[in-house]
């Protein structure tokens, strides 16, 4: 329990807006048409955060992470307002892990200074390709140059600790592109890569226009070669791989994005924020207005439970998010912090899927045979239990 | 009494109207309100409902007051049409002394109109000719009725317009079944022969049997005997259908209802026994039901082993309410233990499988149908092969017999041309053309039933613009040159997946069904061969690629919940796989490789 409170608990705050919605995006988000609306949220953000005081007062948080939508699109005085208020309710560890997720096209040499002074260590950036022709068809609003001056700067300011987020998969992008991509990313030195395959949700732009056939989409076999090009490139040039989609340096893991990995608590603040405590997950309202009327009027917004789980069902996610880690789950852990032994209800499979090589244990660590991640569904499915059907 | 009751079924071609014009006499005789009306009241399965047929027959007693004022008892016996179920016709026939023969003003007699006027016609029934639809704006009700009056054979003036939608004229049938149809003879102080006409399962009740008393009475408490088991049991409960189960204290001569006896065991009461009373007991039993000989065969098997006992259980149960079904165990090296069933036709397969799987929540697999085959030995015997996987070795076969059915096609003429090439194409022979009007031929052609199991009735209906009809009897079994066809995945014989092809096509089916596999099975984690052989001569090859590609490549605090989801319908997909070997194959893969589409 002492460990568990030393541990801390991730605050995830959540910022609806953005320059323009992009056409691969499926996330909670709207294009932000001015200032007023910005400043109006960060207040009803800071009405929550001492709502949930009397709840969550005094825990231990070690991570806060700032995602959307375009959270760089805040002042950085807004930034500080927000950490602040959380300050005043929660009780910051020292080696916190604060990151805001930023688009290139939002930052300048003195915003990156105003947001580091605000107590953001931690940066994300959207870069998503060095190729412009990619950024179109992903409809960002900036172009590689921006992503380029951004990393400059945060050179010049000497801020080591920092991601940058590429798409591959791209409608059209061919594998050599795709390595150029790579090189250019590993010049640019962050301490941490997150590199996605383009997954879409049918209901954005980008995916209507595939189904139109607009575009021609990749085969898996060339998708899967990008995949285990990024894996060979970057481990290659001193990233260790960690999740399925995701490299650093050492030490450098997204600590905020572990706690999901290896579930433990959080607590989402804003619109659509998702929270998890005691086996119990919820998700505040969404559309926008939803969220902010109430705390205009001085009220919490209602929640949504999304589900609520026993141990059975902690147990079957732990395994699904544990093994999207490389190095797999501590199975010794994950009986004792759940008090039930993963060997009773799923000996039968693990053995049969390490006597086909599908996983493997490795010093009491349960894991995906490196040619299994990117097949990792057909694995990880078979975890869950379908039993409340 | 037994003068005022009147027995009939309603015969007629499949969507002429019968389930709509029994709606309309029990709403005209007041045995439902409108306010409890809905279409296909009898059709009590979902099954029924959703497909807009009806499988089982189902009996209802109506309360009649005719025009001089009399009382009337009238038992319907509602039927299904289709082919594969004219064996529930023929039951519900010989519990009635009439049947009302139903036309559609508009279609004109069909293929199974003159096969269930022929049944009625066999056990002596008054029939009594209806053209139906005469509302809707094709219908031409004169030159139907002409057309009864020239193939059937009743006398035009004899034959009553109608509309069972509407209701027009439903009244003057009414009339005319109490005044034509003769009302049920049978002595009531006779020992009692009661005809069970249909059973089904209450899991409180025991076996629920539907009877017609064909003579003597039976009442609550009495003792009866099953006459072909000799096993006695005491009536818990009888009752009459009107529509609702309602109990009476006793049954006599000519009256239709049900009797409970607590009958656990459901063998114990078969479908065309005769019930007798034990201490009356009657000397003969009734002529009962023809044993029916299923058409065609396959293996069931659950999807979960464990769930073995479970399927005999349930066709036990099945087998009560559908006296046509016949089953025995078999075991497949692919497949695991299961039971290989006879059917009267596919569509009576679908049905069954489907019954199975909702009434008794059982997930099952249906390898490929196959017909019957008979085989003579060099030895000198002879063995009628119902699953292809017991082909016996080439130089043990003397002759391969398959079975050949008469088929009745019933087209308008200027599709009798591309009916003949089709009915060529499935090594048809013709035998007689006849034309019943100038504009309707009747073509009659023997085929290999094989031939016509899976997709002919849709060739039928898509070459003739919907307009031809059907039915088919088995007439006996021909030599031919047949050929055992295997299909292996990643070198394995698949022995549910063996079919029995004619020589002349079975390069072609071998490769319409491996293609037609690469298309079902999806993407595995390893490459998958699929192999179609005669012998070890290998005459198809298809492969399906490794999968390369399934992962969630985003999965963070906000949307664990719905990514789980997601993997959790993956699971489930899983489900409807059967695992065999190392590769999951679709469980329907078995049933829908065997169509036979130009793709």
């Amino acid at each position: 329990m002492i460990e568990a409170l030393k541990k801390g608990m991730g605050i995830y705050v959540h910022i609806p807006f953005c320059l323009q919605k992009c056409t691969y995006c499926d996330f909670s988000s709207i294009a932000l048409n001015n200032s007023t609306s910005l400043e109006d949220y960060c207040l009803c953000l800071q009405k929550e955060i001492a709502g949930h005081s009397t709840q969550h007062r005094m825990q231990n948080i070690s991570t806060v992470y700032f995602g959307g939508g375009t959270p760089s699109l805040l002042t950085a005085g807004q930034v500080e307002d927000i950490l602040r208020a959380l300050r005043q309710e929660f009780s910051f560890l020292d080696d916190v892990e604060i990151t805001l997720e930023a688009n290139p096209a939002t930052l300048s040499r003195t915003k990156l200074r105003d947001l580091r002074d605000a107590g953001i260590n931690r940066l994300s950036l959207g870069v998503q390709s060095f190729s412009d022709s990619d950024l179109r068809v992903l409809g960002r609003v900036h172009s590689s140059s921006d992503a380029l001056t951004t990393v400059e700067d945060l050179h010049f300011l000497s801020w080591k600790n920092f991601n940058i987020d590429l798409i591959y998969g791209l409608p059209g992008q061919s594998i050599d592109r795709w390595k150029e991509n790579l090189d250019m990313v590993v010049a640019c030195e962050p301490s941490h890569i997150s590199a996605y395959l383009l997954q879409l949700d049918p209901c954005t732009p980008l995916a209507r226009d595939l189904a139109r056939g607009l575009w021609e989409p990749l085969e898996e076999e060339s998708e899967e070669a990008m995949f285990n090009l990024a894996r060979e490139h970057l481990q290659g040039n001193n990233y260790r791989h960690y999740e399925i989609s995701n490299y650093c340096r050492r030490g450098r893991e997204c600590r905020h994005n572990l706690i999901y990995w290896s579930g433990q608590e959080y607590l989402g603040l804003g619109s659509a924020a998702v929270s998890f405590q005691a086996a119990k997950r919820w998700i505040n309202p969404w559309p926008l207005e939803n969220y902010c009327a109430p705390l205009r009027c001085g009220r919490l917004p209602g929640i949504q439970v999304l589900e609520t789980m026993n141990s059975e069902e902690l147990q079957a996610e732990a395994l699904v998010m544990g093994l999207r880690q490389i190095e797999g789950v501590d199975l010794e852990e994950l009986k004792n912090r759940l008090g039930i032994d993963p060997h009773t209800h799923y000996g039968t499979l693990i053995d049969d899927f390490i006597e086909r090589g599908w996983l493997k244990m490795l010093e009491g660590r349960l894991c995906l045979h490196p040619d299994m991640i990117f097949v990792s569904n057909q694995i990880l499915c078979h975890f869950l239990d379908n039993r409340k059907s | 009494m037994q003068d005022r009751i009147r027995n009939f079924s309603i015969i007629a071609h499949i969507d002429h109207g019968k389930s709509t014009l029994a709606d309309r006499l029990l709403e005209i005789t007041g045995a439902i309100s409108k306010r409890e009306m809905r279409e296909q009241y009898l059709d009590k399965m979902d099954l029924e409902r959703e497909k807009g047929i009806t499988i089982k027959l189902q009996p209802v007693r109506l309360n009649y007051r005719s025009r001089d004022g009399q009382d009337y008892i009238l038992n319907l016996i509602d039927t299904p049409g289709h082919v594969d179920f004219s064996y529930e016709v023929s039951r519900s026939l010989a519990s009635c002394e009439g049947a009302v023969l139903l036309v559609d003003a508009s279609q004109g007699i069909e293929a199974q109109t003159l096969a269930n006027v022929y049944l009625a016609l066999d056990m002596d029934l008054e029939i009594v000719g209806v053209v139906n639809k005469i509302d809707l704006p094709g219908a031409e009700p004169e030159v139907v009725m002409e057309e009864m009056e020239n193939v059937l054979g009743l006398d035009q003036a004899d034959i009553l317009p109608i509309s069972a939608k509407t209701g027009a004229g439903v009244e003057d049938l009414l009339e005319a079944i109490v005044e034509r149809i003769p009302a049920p003879k049978g002595d009531r102080e006779a020992p009692l022969q009661a005809l069970i006409f249909d059973s089904y399962f209450d899991s409180y009740r025991g076996a629920i049997s539907y009877i017609r008393v064909m003579a003597g009475q039976v009442h609550k408490g009495d003792m009866i005997r099953i006459m072909s088991s000799g096993l006695e049991f005491e009536v818990a409960e009888l009752g009459i259908i009107n529509p609702n189960m309602c109990e009476v204290e006793s049954l006599s001569a000519g009256e239709v209802g049900y009797l409970a006896a607590g009958i656990k065991n459901v063998a114990d009461t078969k479908v065309g026994d005769t019930v007798t009373r034990a201490d009356y007991a009657a000397q003969d039993a009734l002529p009962g039901y023809q044993e029916v000989k299923p058409m065609v065969y396959c293996g069931l098997y659950p999807l979960e082993n464990s769930d073995f006992e479970r399927l005999r259980e349930a066709l036990d149960r099945l087998k009560l309410n559908d006296a046509s079904l016949l089953y025995e165990p078999e075991s497949s090296d692919a497949l695991g233990f299961g039971f290989r069933c006879g059917f009267l036709g596919l569509l009576h397969l679908e049905i069954v499988k489907e019954r199975l799987e909702r009434e008794y929540d059982l997930s099952l697999l249906a390898t490929a149908p196959s017909v019957v085959y008979k085989i003579l030995l060099t030895d000198g015997s002879e063995i009628y092969l119902q699953n292809p996987t017991h082909w016996p070795p080439p130089q043990r076969i003397d002759d391969v017999m398959e079975p050949l059915v008469k088929a009745y096609i019933m087209v308008p003429q200027e599709f009798v041309g591309t009916i003949m090439e089709l009915c060529k194409d499935k090594r048809g022979f013709f035998v007689n053309m006849e034309y019943l009007t100038p504009q309707r031929v009747a073509l009659s052609y023997k085929l290999p039933l094989a031939e016509i199991l899976y997709d002919f009735f849709d060739a039928l209906k898509s070459r003739t613009k919907g307009y031809a009809s059907l039915d088919y009897e088995f007439i006996g079994y021909e030599s031919s040159d047949l050929e055992k066809l295997d299909i292996m995945l990643n070198g394995d014989i698949v022995d549910a997946l063996s079919f029995i092809a004619h020589k002349d096509k079975a390069y072609y089916r071998a490769r319409s069904i491996a293609n037609k596999l690469r298309k079902i099975i999806p993407r595995q984690m390893y490459e998958v061969i699929i192999q179609a052989s005669i012998g070890s001569r290998v005459i198809a090859r298809e492969s399906i690629k490794a999968l390369r590609k399934d992962v969630l490549a985003k999965c963070y605090g906000g949307d664990i919940t719905r990514k789980k989801k997601l993997l959790e319908k993956q699971k489930e997909g899983k489900k409807r796989m059967k695992q065999i070997g190392k590769i999951e194959v679709p469980k329907d893969a078995f049933m829908t490789v065997m169509s036979i589409d130009d793709d």
